[in-house]
């Protein structure tokens, strides 16, 4: 049986090995520029670092992808596609781009190329998977957080494209790829920049017994002693509603959908996507472990899968105070 | 250079709408676009009244094109962009369900939900016959500039209007009320500006639009229009806003003839946006900002 397989965020080089050692089947990682969606100072990796990275990965049977998933402007495209030739020489298992430009480029040059497509694409129906597999040849397709996982089936048996859907951490309720809040409020975006929310732009303030929490001059929350927030972004800020204090887009959560594993195979998922290149090795090493556990666990004995109470109490530790969600995995 | 009329972002109901499209049949626009792109619950034309509609706005001397939904995850969904698809007019595609679903069709146009960041992207969508290309807004004039001065397509330039900043699975609006998209209660229906979210501070920041997020503030790019003529771009687009878009494009067009200068036309545009203006992306700023082009 094909077991789903398990891609886990590397920030680093000892965040790859952290993976590769706790039973990530894969490694995605970025480069040190604007070609990936976490493009934050102090994290992502040089050439000579992929390089280790992969040899590292491939000595266990592990593989290695990188995503060059952010959309240029101007003359940047260049940019892009050195990172698409940097990628093939570093011989890296995939590339997971996004931009119709870049993936037009990555095809041409190099018709071998194994080519998957990023959350950043947004495609989320089988007419949009059709036109980039027609288009661009790509193997495998990251979900938008946007379907239940009724709906992954259906499109599952439509499609020979993977599907590779994210299982844990940070959630952007918003679709990836057309969100401008974060480039409305300051002006960079994930989209443009490679980071939501960049943190020269935050500010938290303590006035009288509140902590003030802004982006950009713009306030997104204020808190008071026994309130909690997640990294602060747009999206999970809270604001008057109707003249009512409201999370107007989401409370402060995180995704955790390990024990929709059995649902997930069932569906034909081809892999578990776990978010965060921006955490520490420490957070990799854990959820890395923690679900590789529940993965196994689960082909074991298919039909007695149960969540264990560890695999909850550590995943759950990893989000940093957010509660976890199903987000919308079963119902919209 | 021509105006456009964007869709009907908002949900107006169907009596609202075909009045809207009767007046607009006298606006000086030259395309008008027509269709649902937020959400397919909404109770407002059906697809007979579209074509209907399509058909006096073409009697009008109007080219018709027919919007589609910017975010397609359910089979509800496809089915309704592939409804969409099959009406006897041009498409705007604003998912790429819809680039796929009209493949060979004439007179597609890639909308600004379709991620045209830059050249390459651009020429990829003429080469499989894109006609149009519509920028999405987070494009600031001079990434705007470095395409349109090197391509032959036409491009389109969203100019005034609230702006399109994301979509989501959840329905924000009926969110407020308590309820998911699967059971709302079309309350969408009671906000035909959108539902005001402000800060802590009580600074109007975004509105929801149902599944939609848009900007608080109008963008307004009416300062900027001898420029974009310049670098080339064909059309530019008014999103139609409650009660005022009539007047909005007016002041338009009287700008764009050269009947009033830029310091008029936003004495005139002042009276007809409750909230403020912005410039979105154009300087290279942050959206929400408000600057004047030295």
């Amino acid at each position: 049986m094909k077991k789903l397989e398990l891609c886990c965020p590397a920030g680093n080089l000892p965040s790859l090995k952290a993976a590769i050692d706790n039973g990530a089947d894969v490694a995605y990682l970025g480069f040190q520029n604007a070609t990936n969606a976490r493009n934050f100072e102090g994290l992502n990796f040089s050439l000579k670092d992929i390089e280790e990275g992969v040899a590292y990965a491939h000595s266990k049977g592990k593989k290695v992808f990188i995503a060059i998933n952010t959309f240029p402007q101007f003359d940047d495209a260049k940019v892009w596609f050195q990172a698409v030739d940097d990628a093939y020489k570093l011989k890296v298992d995939a590339v997971i781009l996004a931009n119709m430009g870049v993936l037009r480029y990555a095809r041409d040059k190099y018709p071998d190329m194994n080519l998957h497509l990023s959350v950043q694409a947004s495609c989320s129906n089988i007419e949009s998977i059709n036109f980039y597999k027609e288009n661009f040849g790509i193997k495998r397709v990251v979900l938008p957080r946007v379907m239940t996982v009724d709906e992954m089936k259906a499109l599952k048996s439509e499609t020979d494209v993977e599907l590779e859907v994210f299982a844990l951490g940070g959630l952007c309720i918003n679709v990836e790829g057309r969100c401008y809040l974060s480039s409305y409020v300051t002006g960079i975006s994930c989209n443009t920049g490679g980071v939501c929310s960049p943190s020269r732009f935050v500010r938290f303030e303590n006035v009288g017994d509140k902590l003030r929490i802004s982006l950009n001059k713009i306030l997104l929350n204020e808190l008071s002693a026994d309130e909690f927030s997640p990294y602060p972004t747009c999206c999970k800020g809270r604001y008057y509603v109707d003249g009512k204090p409201f999370y107007a887009f989401e409370e402060p959560e995180s995704l955790n959908v390990m024990e929709l594993i059995p649902r997930l195979a069932d569906a034909g998922i081809d892999a578990l996507k776990v978010e965060g290149r921006q955490r520490s090795k420490s957070y990799v090493a854990l959820v890395t472990k923690t679900l590789r556990e529940a993965v196994d666990n689960y082909y074991q004995d298919p039909p007695r899968f149960v969540m264990k109470p560890d695999w909850i109490k550590q995943s759950n530790s990893s989000f940093e105070g957010s509660a976890p969600t199903l987000g919308c995995y079963l119902k919209k | 250079m021509d105006l456009t009329l964007g869709p009907v972002l908002f949900d107006w109901g169907r009596d609202k709408l075909l009045e809207f499209y009767k007046e607009a049949t006298g606006w000086p626009v030259s395309d008008i676009y027509i269709g649902e792109v937020v959400c397919h619950r909404k109770r407002g034309l059906t697809l007979d009244d579209t074509v209907k509609i399509g058909e006096e706005l073409q009697k009008a001397g109007k080219k018709v094109i027919v919007s589609t939904l910017a975010l397609v995850s359910d089979d509800t969904e496809l089915e309704y962009v592939r409804d969409a698809c099959q009406l006897p007019f041009p498409i705007e595609a604003n998912d790429a369900s819809a680039l796929q679903i009209t493949k060979g069709k004439k007179g597609l146009v890639a909308g600004p939900h379709i991620t045209s960041y830059n050249y390459d992207s651009v020429e990829f969508l003429k080469g499989i016959g894109v006609s149009r290309v519509v920028f999405p807004v987070e494009l600031s004039m001079d990434a705007m500039k470095a395409i349109a001065g090197n391509t032959d397509i036409e491009t389109e330039v969203f100019v005034y209007g609230k702006l399109p900043l994301a979509f989501s699975w959840r329905c924000y609006t009926s969110r407020a009320f308590g309820l998911l998209k699967s059971n709302c209660k079309l309350d969408c229906r009671k906000y035909p500006e959108g539902m005001m979210i402000e800060t802590m501070e009580k600074q109007p920041l975004f509105i929801v639009n149902g599944t939609q997020v848009m900007s608080a503030l109008t963008m307004n790019l009416i300062d900027n229009l001898d420029e974009l003529k310049k670098m080339g771009i064909a059309k530019v687009r008014i999103s139609p806003q409650y009660g005022v878009t009539g007047d909005v494009v007016k002041v338009f067009k009287d700008r764009l003839d050269g009947n009033i200068a830029s310091e008029e036309a936003n004495d005139r545009l002042m009276p007809l946006e409750k909230t403020g203006f912005c410039n979105g992306w154009y300087h290279g700023k942050a959206g929400w900002e408000n600057l004047i082009r030295e």
